[in-house]
């Protein structure tokens, strides 16, 4: 940000330096070992009197000064115009750092000119005894050269306590010091070999030939033990998170250690010709290709250097931005462009919100990234919504650890954001219109307190159910209500009602034939191992049927009921009617209605692109469903989206354990809840609800609106029970201990409600819910106070969750206050009273059942105690919704 | 040979003038921290000193007559 940018962008400063580096690099690792050889070579044509041999050493003398010297220092000094250009700030903080460093090593390099110069011009014109000095001379200058670099080369992979001390010899003797040198002298005796190879090929004799390409197997292979244990050495000097980068998150580094293997096997699989006698042509072309096998060699092996080292360019003192990290704190509170010294913008606004990104992207981002050419952004970019890349500019750093965190304040990551989205992609947002759901009518049971003798109350176990309902690339949330009732003989003493009787359920009309609106059969057998009948669910039953009593409810468990009705109505609160039945006669007992809410408002496009599926308005389109499984695999190495399109779907849960379904998982995978959670936590900071409302149905203009229960009407939200996203996804994580995703995922979080990650209690998805008594200690609010919030207080397991707990009678919580999010005097968007008929049907009024003094319901007279629960019967109650 | 050295000390000092003149309103060298150390600079005058002595050397071997037949 201090520098003027070299505007490359299609090609990219990074692949040129690439270009010109992998060239120098494998001809100075030559100019150490060729050395080396050339002495040791005619050490042996001196010693056995072999004049040929000698010849042979002469001209291949030649080849090497012309190779590492003439194109040697050309390209070492292309790489320094290079880098000085493409990332200055790192360049003069190599340079001030070591600057007597590169003295040392510029004495080194005239004695190396000298050496090999005089050793050149005056071969056999000299003694040989002077003249191998010369050689040797020539080899330790250029051994010594190596010594210098490969200190300063290490510093930027591992400084070690320079970054405490900021002493010369503390960066420059740095832990991958050793390991670097031993890694590096081993390749220069190999490419010394190589090369050897290729002067040798033209030798006219056949058995010179022949006796030099064997000396050459010898300088390749000899060596090949000690790197292979120095490279594992040079593995363990470096952070274990620049490890964890290169080799497991990294999908960049993917590529390059492939090549660095391949080139590995071709190199030392291939070079085996040289002991065979081949025809003199052949031996050319072989020599020739090992050469270029070595540039690929090289090219993996310092890809996986530049790899390992990000986010950083200089590790942990500068990233690839150029920015230090204790620059970042004054870069994000005062901002980026008002900071940046070049920049033509200072600062965001509605009007250049595109020229401030475009500025943003040209001084943060070019360092690494093209627009199309290597690292371009088009391609990394064009799976997600501006949204989707605000997300990911947040996420730098945290999920993508091997990205540098964006250096900015939030207009400016919105900036950046737009620019990308905008000018880059060329893409258009258009804001979702507020979803006018339709007022539908509702058709409520008639109650007659004086002649009915039984009371039915049902109720969905949740208050939404989502389905994500693109089961032809995967399925996390299949189609699967759950209607629980419980029946109450009327009287003074009313009693519960567990056998006898038949409970029926049906949905309404446009909702019974679930099948031709859902692709869940099409993939039941893939995605769920089993071929299910049309139209039924996972556990047998349909969208008609009858219950099955299981302690003191009865229930109807996984019902396929799916939103979408048969006239091309999206309406995610179906209607059933509930009959209980007399078993023995069929006579009809009580009757009721209740709501099974399901919904696909599914907010991944939200971020993912891809746009709704169904008629506009809900469902996950095929694009989103793609853009989210092609990121799990960049993410995660799978290949979830190529067994898709061979049509093999997966169930998140056959990895992601999930106690919603039951799923065990796999080991080391973190169960699904923390997985998405503490995913989407980096990515989504520092928001309120709001962040719950990207990917929930709870948007209050969304299709849905799931949050309808009274406590969305008295300002409380999500946060105010489950935290905010970050809280959330700490204790889902806190349960994961032992998983590397679970730590990785933890580090990007800072806690909200807490004050620390250690205060949060760990929580297991769908078991450890919160806790209503948090805020109704005791059942009386007012009396009691109230905590503020829910959040960290978890009730202990699945049994003493608010939808399966009791009273002392017996009666379910839930029955009375109705389906979580949903508690009664709930608002609905598709008809106010929609989620209120059992309430209205039975007293007229949408609140608790019962409230307002209406005991008579179930006891037939009007009560004196609370027995259900404390403060349950007021004299002076609040005024209840009604229609 | 004088007038060389004249004309590569009006370049430099011309040069610095004028990256300074163009810099001037976003860096000068005086916003650029400091450590000093002296060992570096010590171990740079002792590799220079053995630099010269081992240039002086191999010079001295181009002189050395040829004794041998090769």
């Amino acid at each position: 940000m201090n520098y003027p940018v070299w505007f490359l962008p299609n090609t990219g400063g990074g692949i040129l330096i690439a270009i010109i580096a992998i060239l120098h690099v494998v001809i100075a690792h030559l100019a150490v070992g060729g050395g080396l050889f050339l002495v040791l070579t005619e050490r042996k044509a001196v010693k056995t009197k072999d004049e040929i041999l000698l010849e042979y050493v002469r001209k291949h003398t030649w080849f090497f000064l012309l190779l590492s010297m003439v194109f040697g220092g050309i390209s070492g000094v292309g790489i320094w115009f290079i880098i000085s250009l493409v990332n200055p700030a790192a360049t003069s903080s190599l340079i001030h750092t070591f600057v007597f460093g590169w003295a040392i090593e510029w004495v080194f390099f005239i004695g190396e000119i000298v050496a090999l110069l005089i050793y050149h011009y005056r071969f056999g014109k000299m003694d040989h005894k002077p003249h191998m000095i010369l050689g040797w001379l020539y080899f330790i200058f250029a051994w010594l050269s190596l010594f210098i670099i490969n200190g300063i080369l290490g510093f930027m992979l591992t400084p070690g306590k320079w970054m405490e001390t900021g002493n010369f010899w503390h960066g420059f003797f740095n832990p991958s010091f050793l390991p670097s040198l031993i890694f590096r002298t081993s390749i220069s005796l190999i490419f010394a070999g190589v090369f050897g190879l290729v002067t040798g090929s033209g030798l006219k004799d056949a058995d010179t030939r022949n006796k030099v390409f064997r000396l050459c197997a010898k300088w390749m292979y000899i060596p090949l033990g000690v790197l292979v244990l120095a490279g594992i050495y040079y593995t363990r000097v470096i952070s274990d998170e620049a490890f964890g980068n290169l080799f497991h998150f990294n999908r960049e580094s993917s590529p390059f250690i492939t090549l660095l293997l391949v080139s590995s096997i071709l190199l030392f699989g291939l070079g085996l010709f040289t002991l065979v006698r081949t025809p003199k042509n052949v031996q050319k072309v072989g020599a020739l290709v090992l050469v270029v096998i070595s540039f690929a060699w090289m090219a993996g092996f310092e890809y996986m250097r530049e790899i390992a080292r990000k986010p950083f360019v200089l590790y942990g003192h500068m990233y690839s931005t150029g920015i230090s990290p204790s620059d970042l704190d004054l870069i994000n509170q005062e901002g980026f462009l008002t900071l940046a010294k070049w920049s033509k913008v200072k600062e965001v606004t509605d009007e250049n919100i595109v020229e401030a990104g475009a500025e943003i992207f040209r001084l943060q981002c070019m360092a690494c990234h093209t627009m199309n050419g290597y690292n371009g952004v088009i391609n990394k970019s064009d799976k997600l919504t501006e949204r989707g890349l605000e997300a990911i500019i947040n996420g730098m750093g945290k999920v993508n650890s091997y990205m540098p965190p964006f250096a900015g304040t939030g207009n400016e990551k919105r900036a950046l954001a737009a620019y990308i989205y905008r000018e880059v992609l060329g893409k258009s947002t258009e804001p979702d219109a507020p979803y006018q759901a339709p007022r539908l009518p509702l058709d409520i049971p008639q109650f007659d307190p004086a002649g009915d003798d039984y009371v039915l109350l049902v109720w969905n176990d949740l208050g939404m159910h989502c389905i994500s309902d693109n089961e032809k690339y995967f399925s996390f949330l299949p189609p699967a209500n759950t209607l629980n009732a419980q029946l109450f003989k009327r009287g003074e003493k009313p009693q519960l009602v567990t056998y006898g009787v038949t409970i029926e359920y049906e949905v309404e009309e446009g909702f019974r034939n679930p099948q031709d609106h859902s692709m869940f059969w099409d993939y039941d057998t893939p995605i769920f191992g089993t071929d299910l009948p049309e139209g039924k669910g996972l556990m047998g039953k349909g969208v008609t049927g009858t219950m099955e009593l299981e302690g003191p409810v009865w229930a109807a468990h996984l019902i396929p009921v799916v939103p979408y009705m048969d006239d091309g109505t999206f309406n995610p609160y179906p209607i059933f009617t509930i009959t209980a039945r007399d078993e023995s006669s069929g006579e009809e007992m009580a009757v009721t209605k209740a709501v099974a809410p399901t919904s696909t408002e599914l907010g991944c496009r939200n971020c993912h692109e891809g746009g709704w599926a169904w008629n506009g308005v809900s469902g996950m389109s095929d694009l989103t469903a793609e853009n989210i499984l092609k990121a799990h695999d960049r993410y995660n190495g799978t290949t979830l989206l190529e067994d898709a399109l061979a049509g093999n779907p997966a169930l998140c849960q056959s990895c992601h354990a999930d106690p919603a379904l039951m799923a065990p998982g796999k080991p080391g995978v973190l169960n699904f809840s923390s997985a998405m959670h503490g995913f989407h936590a980096n990515l989504l900071p520092g928001m309120d609800h709001e962040s719950c409302n990207l990917c929930h149905p709870s948007r209050p203009e969304g299709n849905t609106g799931c949050f309808r229960g009274r406590h969305s009407q008295v300002g409380v939200n999500c946060t105010e029970c489950h935290g905010t996203m970050e809280d959330h996804a700490l204790g889902l994580l806190a349960t994961q201990g032992g998983i590397d995703a679970a730590s990785k995922l933890s580090r990007g979080l800072q806690p909200v409600f807490a004050s620390s990650k250690e205060e949060i209690k760990p929580r297991m998805p769908w078991l450890m819910e919160p806790d209503c008594r948090s805020c109704h200690t005791n059942f009386h609010i007012f009396e009691d106070g109230y905590a503020g919030t829910a959040f960290n207080s978890w009730v202990p397991g699945f049994d003493a969750l608010y939808r399966n707990r009791t009273d002392n009678q017996g009666v379910m919580c839930i029955a009375c206050h109705g389906s979580t999010h949903a508690v009664y005097g709930a608002y609905n968007k598709y008809g106010l009273q929609r989620d209120n008929q059992q309430p209205l049907q039975y007293q007229g009024m949408a609140g608790t059942i019962g409230t307002h003094e209406n005991c008579m319901i179930c006891h037939k007279k009007n009560m004196e105690t609370s027995g259900h629960h404390r403060n349950m019967i007021h004299r002076d109650p609040p005024p209840a919704i009604v229609e | 040979m004088f007038l060389g050295g004249i004309q590569v000390l009006l370049m430099v000092v011309i040069r610095d003038l004028a990256r300074a003149a163009y810099l001037d309103q976003v860096f000068s060298p005086s916003q650029l921290g400091n450590i000093k150390e002296v060992s570096p600079l010590v171990a740079f005058l002792v590799v220079f000193v053995i630099g010269l002595v081992a240039l002086y050397y191999m010079i001295t071997l181009i002189f050395k007559p040829k004794t041998q037949q090769s």
